[in-house]
């Protein structure tokens, strides 16, 4: 991605100021990457972020139920045992906007992470790390069921 | 905001439930709602970043997160910041045990 | 001939006499014991190893199915917690869901409308003095002969003090509940069946859980009793033993709290059947019938549903 690219440059004093955060950034990443955020389709939303859609398959744990006792919560886990991780992005398919969430790495974090997402149906959600610049990706199906006696 | 922060072989892992609606777009719609959603959420250890989330519509209501990084100490607190698509901020702490 | 009628009668009123003295002994829920030990013994059974019985109770699942996703030898207290007890799939979410329960808002919300004051300046503690009350619902009151939940007594109790009753169901009343179900866990289910009176509503509540109704055609005991742990739509269906327990519930589909009155609501609508309003006659019967089948278990609410 553009700013990360940016912080390698070596502008050490950037990078010191970047991560001694004194506020919440909350337009950056949404400004940077807009597309990304409004995209409905997963292979353009991850375009859109990493710059590219080419991932090698493997290299991250994606746990999640195999039937989602309800679309409204779907509790899944992402992690991965690479180092040099930059950032981990979560796609669904099938919702209006495909982006779930971005993990952008801190220095002291893990990448292993939790979250409750909502699928609007049965579909693949897709995990994607970049690793130095290098992309792989995992995906696993989960089925949404409508709701037992059509209720 | 509950918070539970454990420290295990020095790794601190830290689970949060936040109260949010997020009222996705399409819902809210239907509501005659605007909608209302976090955006982005970070965790402070130290004056350190240790957590950076960017969340969408697309995550559940009364979001929950989950998290670890490495090196904490027992009695530390750790700050939780979430901001939301019309502004509204809030901060919370979860205390290392 | 007269002697003879005159013999008769004695002896018929006498039959008549000793029936009621057997009636005033208390036995008014001698049915309604065997009912609820009746399913007790079933549904020990048929979850005691539903691979094992699968001819007997699970037909239309898989061998491997069963022995995979079905948890073996539930226990009676486990039932409390319905399709959770029973599904290991639906058991793992559950756990992960669990792990910052989604109604601790609620929670703190009931506890503010706990201590909140009535306009007259009493409030909820002066009628619910400890907040422990779930396992004295429902009841059937004597007096006024009529079934009593525990919604109605949180409405009775704000119009006793001049406050508008709150909606049935959801919200505000829920979050009541919950407060209550939580400070109610580990108590134990014990609904009384005193007199005729109180007999007639558990057999009207027990009627109509037996009942077919709707466009589909199917009673609450078709997919409760008979089909509990089978799957409609790759939803596990819960069983009727245990479900008093672990009300009210923070369902994922709600996404919010709701009493078990709107859960008979919704369950009657998804058989395609006007159901009755929440608290009238008939659904506090079905409220008393469900909970006596629940005698004998230990509150768990409030809980998490699907």
């Amino acid at each position: 991605m553009n700013r990360r690219n940016f912080m390698e440059i070596g502008v050490g004093v950037l990078a010191m100021t970047l991560v001694s955060p004194l506020h919440l950034r909350a337009e950056d990443l949404r400004d940077e990457h807009a597309k990304a955020f409004a995209d409905s389709d997963v292979r353009s939303a991850i375009k859109d972020l990493f710059g590219s859609d080419a991932a090698i398959e493997g290299g991250i744990k994606l746990n999640a139920p195999e039937i989602a006792a309800n679309g409204a919560v779907v509790p899944i886990r992402v992690s991965t045992d690479k180092k040099n991780v930059k950032s981990i992005a979560i796609f669904v398919e099938h919702n209006p906007h495909s982006l779930v969430a971005v993990f952008e790495q801190t220095k002291r974090g893990i990448p292993r992470y939790s979250l409750r997402i909502k699928m609007a149906k049965t579909g693949k959600i897709i995990a994607v790390a970049d690793v130095n610049g290098k992309l792989y990706k995992t995906e696993k199906l989960v089925k949404v069921t409508i709701g037992g006696c059509g209720g | 905001m509950r918070t539970i922060a454990k420290l295990k072989n020095d790794v601190v892992t830290i689970k949060a439930l936040i109260r949010h609606p997020m009222l996705s777009p399409f819902v809210a719609k239907k509501k005659h709602k605007k909608p209302k959603y976090i955006t982005h959420i970070t965790a402070k250890y130290n004056g350190e970043l240790v957590y950076d989330f960017y969340s969408t519509q697309n995550i559940s209501k009364n979001p929950f997160i989950e998290f670890s990084f490495r090196g904490g100490k027992k009695g530390d607190k750790v700050e939780i910041n979430w901001i939301d698509n019309t502004g509204e901020t809030k901060k919370g702490y979860a205390q290392i045990r | 001939m007269f002697a003879k009628i005159a013999k008769l009668s004695a002896v018929l009123v006498a039959v008549m006499l000793l029936s009621t003295i057997n009636l005033y002994a208390g036995n008014f829920n001698r049915q309604a014991e065997k009912d609820r030990m009746a399913l007790q013994r079933y549904m020990l059974e048929k979850f005691k190893n539903p691979a094992l019985n699968r001819n007997k109770f699970f037909p239309y699942i898989s061998k491997e199915e069963l022995k995979k996703e079905y948890f073996t030898n539930v226990k009676l207290q486990d039932f409390a917690h319905g399709s959770f007890a029973i599904n290991k799939r639906d058991k793992a979410q559950y756990d992960q869901i669990n792990e910052i329960p989604p109604y601790e808002f609620d929670l703190e919300d009931g506890k503010k409308l706990y201590n909140m004051p009535f306009k007259n300046g009493r409030s909820f503690k002066d009628c619910f003095p400890n907040p422990g009350v779930m396992n004295r619902y429902p009841y059937f009151d004597t007096k006024r002969g009529e079934v009593i939940t525990i919604g109605q007594a949180i409405n009775e109790c704000r119009k006793k003090n001049g406050e508008k009753p709150w909606r049935w169901g959801k919200g505000k009343i829920a979050k009541l509940e919950a407060f209550f179900a939580y400070h109610s866990r580990g108590k134990t289910i014990n609904v009384k069946i005193p007199n005729r009176a109180a007999e007639n509503a558990y057999e009207a509540g027990k009627r109509f859980y037996f009942a077919r109704r709707g466009y589909l055609g199917v009673s609450c005991a078709n997919c409760h009793i008979q089909n509990a742990g089978s799957r409609v739509r790759m939803q596990t269906l819960s069983p009727l033993l245990g479900v008093y327990a672990h009300f009210p519930e923070y369902r994922l589909k709600w996404q919010g709290m709701g009493t078990i009155q709107r859960r008979f609501k919704g369950c009657v609508k998804n058989t395609g059947s006007v159901p009755p309003k929440m608290q009238s006659k008939i659904f506090k019967d079905l409220e008393y019938f469900v909970a006596y089948m629940s005698n004998g278990i230990k509150l768990v609410g409030p809980d998490l549903g699907r």
